[in-house]
Parts: structure tokens; sequence; C-alpha cells
């Protein structure tokens, strides 16, 4: 843009801006609703569906937080997410650094085994997983849960990584190899600090899908004292689906641990995201 | 440097240790449940029954005379198309916006990404509320606005059922689209709009000329993300309309999943997911070899 246009730009630029705020605010709204019913008694509900409430009503959250089990479901969730999400990154990375770095026909081959799975839906495996676990008596388990997480996250995973590794030199370690160090100290002590970055979009992209992941856990964690937050979230719904107010209570206690986190690592959410793209 | 037989067996065995653990996880928890879907799609497998007998193509053969199987399928390419197009477009816009040097564009950027972020079941719950054709939001609001007449059951209409779930969709991953293409847009150099500013170039010939073919490899990704994310869609739909009213919202996922864990029917579940997977993968490639063309290499 020329300077002697940019004067001329400002009028377009301040109407830009209030498009976009209008459309930030729509995009807000349902957040904003979840928030304020989950304060309202049922008939502040029914009297002013979108209004400021009358009243706050905040034992709704405590109320939903005992009835919903949701102490089980943020310790599982927890519990599930941790665990799977640091053997992700080790086991990933681990199986990163002699498909990035050894080319050979072998490696090339589980290179390639790996990325075809990235196609792959998920219920593709479900039905004989279902069978596998169910044959294991893991159903209930968080060890059922937690391997299929690893499993299924592997192809892009190592993908990512692979593709990483790819652009840092390689000087580091050819110097260590000469020194005499071997490959696993090489890795541990060399690569992996330098693959920071990609270790990051890996956290993000993956906490972000085992958080908020529905469908598997459902089916494997039944009971009560396993099930993830979504999983309590739906039961609850199915106990409790005409009092509003409570269910977003709910809605709003499952929600609030990743908006906080996005909120404070936003940063690294949108360089997450980006870099997990672009690489593609 | 030409290495030794002995020493490269070497080498192959140690990478071996280091991609162990992945290929051991993948092989048990992935790829020997993916395979043995193609075995069950041909047995009639009930789940129930301890015996599992070998049927051939008959499971493929009922697929092709179920009328719900297509109306899955015809569900799922329609949400997938809707959803994809209309928030690439939204996305792109978006993005050109918020890349006009805003004050408020990192603001912008978190709020338009942060329904991303959210569980499909919140999301779901949050929508039916809003869409309740009783005390609805929406309904109250097109009311209050004077436009009583376009009151609607947005999610127990057969007709707007799809389309209001649509909406929910784009409402909740345009962000995330958009948030791609910023990165892209960010990459464009200055200079490129400068030269084009001094031939007096219209907004839309610098779009289709410059903005567009720098971002293709963005749209790739977007486009592909979209059609894979939308064509897997289950938990939404599982949770606000269970593939309802009647069989207006019900896509492949949902069809299969209520064929294996309610009627029992796996082997035949495992055939509709063996075509849903050959679905993705023909669309997949075809759009991969399509889109990359596009793309312009800086």
């Amino acid at each position: 843009m020329s300077t002697s246009e940019s004067s001329s730009f400002k009028p377009r630029l301040v109407l830009g801006e209030i498009g976009m705020l209008l459309i930030a605010l729509i995009i807000l709204f349902p957040l904003y609703l979840i928030m304020i019913t989950a304060v309202k008694s049922p008939n502040d509900i029914a009297m002013a569906p979108f209004g400021w409430p009358k009243a706050f009503v905040f034992k709704n959250f405590a109320q939903a937080w005992q009835t919903g089990h949701f102490d089980w479901g943020f310790r599982n969730s927890v519990l599930i997410t941790v665990i799977s999400i640091t053997s992700i990154v080790f086991i990933g990375a681990l199986a990163a650094y002699p498909l990035a770095r050894k080319p050979s026909r072998i490696n090339n081959l589980v290179y390639i085994l790996f990325i075809s799975l990235i196609m792959v839906p998920f219920q593709m495996a479900m039905i004989p997983l279902y069978k596998l676990i169910k044959g294991l008596e893991w159903i209930n388990t968080f060890r059922a849960v937690i391997c299929i997480n690893i499993a299924t996250s592997m192809p892009f995973v190592i993908f990512l990584y692979t593709g990483f590794m790819k652009s840092i030199p390689k000087e580091l370690e050819e110097s260590a190899i000469i020194d005499g160090c071997n490959e696993f100290k090489i890795f541990w002590r060399i690569v992996f600090p330098l693959l920071k970055p990609a270790t990051a979009t890996v956290i993000i992209l993956n906490t972000l899908g085992i958080w908020n992941d529905f469908l598997m856990p459902m089916l494997f964690l039944q009971k009560a004292e396993y099930r993830t937050i979504p999983v309590a979230l739906f039961a609850f719904q199915g106990q409790y689906n005409n009092n509003w107010s409570l269910l977003f209570a709910a809605m709003t206690l499952a929600m609030i641990p990743m908006l906080i986190m996005f909120l404070i690592l936003q940063k690294n959410f949108i360089k997450g995201i980006t870099a997990g793209s672009v690489k593609g | 440097m030409e290495q030794l037989p002995g020493l490269r067996k070497n080498q192959n065995f140690i990478s071996l240790l280091f991609y162990g653990p992945a290929l051991v996880f993948a092989i048990v928890f992935f790829i020997y449940p993916v395979v043995s879907s193609f075995y069950y799609s041909l047995t009639n497998w009930n789940g129930l029954a301890q015996t599992i007998h070998f049927t051939g193509l008959a499971n493929f053969q009922e697929l092709i005379r179920d009328d719900k199987f297509y109306g899955g399928i015809r569900n799922t390419l329609l949400y997938a198309f809707f959803v994809t197009v209309i928030q690439n477009i939204a996305a792109i816009a978006l993005a050109i916006v918020l890349n006009t040097s805003l004050k408020t564009k990192n603001i912008l950027r978190t709020v338009f990404f942060a329904p991303a972020i959210l569980s499909a079941l919140v999301v779901g719950y949050a929508w039916s509320f809003i869409y309740n054709p009783l005390f609805g939001v929406l309904n109250s609001l097109l009311t209050n606005i004077g436009l009583g007449g376009w009151v609607q059951d947005w999610l127990g209409d057969p007709r707007l059922a799809l389309g209001s779930l649509i909406v929910v969709t784009v409402w909740q991953f345009t962000g995330y689209a958009m948030v791609i293409y910023l990165a892209g847009l960010q990459g464009i150099p200055e200079e490129l709009y400068e030269a084009a500013a001094i031939d007096g170039t219209t907004p839309w010939k610098k779009f289709r000329h410059i903005t567009f073919p720098l971002i293709a490899p963005a749209f790739t990704i977007n486009v592909l993300l979209s059609v894979i994310g939308t064509m897997k869609i289950f938990d939404l739909i599982y949770v606000t309309t269970n593939g309802g009213p009647g069989y207006a919202t019900e896509t492949m996922t949902t069809l299969l999943y209520h064929q294996a864990f309610q009627t029992n029917r796996m082997g035949y579940g495992t055939a509709m997911a063996v075509v849903l997977f050959l679905i993705i993968l023909v669309l997949s490639l075809f759009q991969l070899k399509t889109l990359r063309k596009r793309e312009v290499v800086m």
C-alpha cells in the first residue's frame, strides 16, 4: 500500500474493525449463553432465556459437581491426558529419530506404514478394537484408553517429528558420534531438546483431541468412577435433560479448564495449530 | 560412506529399538483392528454368538440395497460439502480482513479460535438450547425483531436439521481454519501488493492473482482437514439429534455405531466402516492431487 493511500484507508479500517467486532460478538454469544444459563434458576431461564440473570444461583455448580461426579471426571481426564501425552511425546520422538536420520529401506517402509495410517478414521478400527479390549478384559480400565490414544496418535505425531527433525542441522549429532556417544545418548541429550517447538505442537494438538474425545472413552469407560469429563457430561445430560441450568453449570465446569489453558497459552495454541498444518 | 553389511544390520537393529515401542502400539491397537475390519466385513459376526461365519460379500450386497445407508452417505456428503465450502470462504474472508493491520487483530484471532477448543458435547448441548423450539434463543430473537414467521423447530424439522448442524460446525471451526489462512497470508511479501498497486489492479484481481495462489498450501490443508473431519463427524450428531428426526441427520458414522452397538450387527457395521474408509481415502487422494497442483512454490 502506498503512503498517499493510507490516509484514505482509515475509514475502511474502522468499518472493518466494527464489522469484525460484531462477528466476534456473534461467535462469543453461545459461550456467554452457557455461562449465564449456568447461574440462572429454571424459572429465570423460562422467563428470559438470554437475558441477564435476576439472581445468580451459584449453587448450580456445587450441585452439578456432586450429582454428576465431576470430581471423578476431572481426576480421570487429567490422569488419562497426562499419561497419554507423556507417552506420545517420548514414544513418538524416539520413533521419528531413525526414520528421519537413518535412511534405509526398512526405515522408509516403516515411515510409509505410519504415514499411510493418517487417513484411516478411528471408526475403521473401532468395532474390532471393542472386541479386543473386551477379550483382554480391559473394559473400564484407563490402560485401554491410554494404549488406544498412543496407537492412534502415532501416525500424525511421527509425521510431525520426522518433518521437524529433517529441518534441523545434523552437525551436532555427527560431532557427538565422533566423540563416541551412543545413539540413545545423542537422542536424549542433543536431538530431543532441539525438538521443543515440535513437541509443543504435539502436546497441544493431542491434548485438545484427548481431553475432548468422547466416542472412544464412551465405549470403554462405562462405569461412573472411570468416566472422563465428556462421558460424565453425557451421562449427566441423560439424567437431567430438562434441567438446563444444572446441565449448563456442568458444561461450564467441563469447558473451563481447557478455556483457561487456551487463554494462558493462546500464542502456543495458534503456533501449534499452524505448525501442525503447514508442514503437511 | 559405504557401510559394511554387519554394521548395517546393527544399525537396523538400533533403529528398531527406537521405533519398536511406537510400532508395537500401532500394530496391536490400530493396524490389527483395521486389518481385521476388512475380514469381519465379510462375516456375519453379531457380537453375541460364539461363532463367526464367513459370508463373502453378503454384507456389501445388503449395503447396496440399504436405503438407510444411502441416506447416510448422502447426509454425510452434504454435510461435508457445505461445511467445507462455507467454512473456507468465511475463514479466508475473515483472515484477509484481520490481516489488514486491525488494532484488535490479536484479540479477534483469540475470540474466533475459541470455539474450536470446546468438546462436541458442550457445543451440541449449547446449540440444542439455542435451537429449542419452545424457549430457544433463536426463535425468541426472531420473534423479538419482528420475524416471528421465521420461527422453526430447527433440529426437529427433518428439512432443517442437517442445515442447522452445518451452521454449528461452521461456527465451531471457522476460526481454526482462519488461523491457518492467517499464517499463510502473513507469509506473503508486501512488495507483491505494492507492485500490483502501481499497476492499478482491482482488489478482486489482487485476490485472484496474488493472495489466493500464495495461500494455496493453507487452502489444501484446510480443505483436507474439513473434509476428513466432517466425514468422520459423530459426537455432535450423536448428542444433538442422534440421527433423527427419522433418519434426517443419520450419517455413516452414526449408522455404523447403531448397527454395531445397538443392533449388535458387528459384521455389517464393519462393512459400513470399510465403505466410509474407502470414500475418505478416495476423496483425500483426489484432493491432494488436484489441490497440490495449484500451489505455488515460494
